[in-house]
């Protein structure tokens, strides 16, 4: 998603909010109510105002569900063009076989993945908390050669490098 | 053969046969559905809410295009895992290949197999 979809998204749930505040406080208290009803029949002027906002609104809302709707390109890996076609494979699916290649190695508690292309290969980022006995080289080779195996293997695609980054210790309960 | 758009006609002794997309992406979703390793077929928006009201999509993840006489089939699948998925697409596109060629008779130009996602087996999930 793009940044200005995300501001206009945090701009209408914000524009929501204050809706729903203003609606409770003029349900629950009279006086409320009727100042905002005298305040804003008061002058013509309020009312054109009013209007104008409320249609600004409404024409940002539109907006907002058609990027709700809009379906996003993801990035995907290339495993094979043959003669049939291309086989495709997102990157999201890559990022999921490693993340459960490294589930399968003891000592690993929490793991973050990303996956990126370059150079024709996969290059593979891995953020995990280990349990606090583990020895870390060991545990963090092992992931390593667990997910360049198992990527290698079941897509087919060259694994050019595997980062891991051990972001914490956690200690197990006994 | 003559083309409109989304639509191939072939002429047959006493008239044509026309064949839109929508029956071509319902052939190649059988026919890529019947492979083992497809775990299913990753649909948008349309097909979720369509299946949220009971309706199945069989075309769901498929889309044919015609282009003068040449059809493109482009598949988006969610694979099982543990399973070679370069060997799943390869399968894919050679099932979906004999199927649409031998059911209509069109010449299939190319068949584009993306992987979407990969699906554990139910009684792997504890």
């Amino acid at each position: 998603m793009k940044v200005g979809e995300r501001l206009l998204l945090i701009f209408l749930a914000l524009a929501f909010i204050a809706t729903l505040v203003c609606v409770c406080a003029c349900v629950w208290s009279g006086l409320v109510f009727a100042t905002v009803i005298s305040f804003v029949g008061a002058s013509v002027y309020v009312k054109i105002a009013v209007t104008g906002v409320c249609t600004i609104l409404c024409v940002l809302a539109v907006r907002g569900i058609f990027v709700g709707i809009k379906s996003t390109t993801k990035p995907v890996a290339v495993a094979a063009i043959n003669g049939e076609g291309g086989v495709y494979i997102s990157i999201d699916t890559v990022s999921d076989l490693a993340a459960k290649a490294v589930k399968k190695t003891e000592g690993v508690r929490e793991i973050k993945v990303r996956t990126f292309m370059k150079d024709g290969g996969a290059n593979i980022f891995i953020k995990v908390a280990l349990a606090a006995d583990s020895v870390i080289p060991e545990v963090s080779k092992e992931i390593q050669q667990t997910v360049k195996g198992d990527i290698e293997a079941l897509c087919g695609l060259t694994v050019k490098k595997i980062d891991v980054q051990v972001d914490n210790s956690i200690q197990t309960q006994k | 053969m003559s083309e409109n758009k989304g639509i191939i006609s072939k002429p047959e002794a006493g008239g044509s046969v026309s064949y839109s997309e929508d029956v071509i992406a319902i052939i190649s979703g059988l026919a890529a559905s019947e492979i083992e390793g497809v775990a299913g077929m990753s649909g948008g928006l349309k097909s979720g809410i369509g299946e949220l009201l009971g309706k199945k999509d069989l075309s769901k993840g498929i889309k044919a295009t015609i282009v003068n006489d040449d059809v493109t089939i482009d598949i988006n699948l969610i694979a099982v895992y543990g399973s070679t998925l370069h060997d799943v697409a390869l399968a894919v596109q050679k099932s979906v290949k004999r199927a649409v060629e031998g059911m209509t008779g069109l010449r299939v130009a190319a068949i584009n197999v993306l992987v979407q996602g990969v699906q554990v087996p139910a009684e792997d999930r504890r």
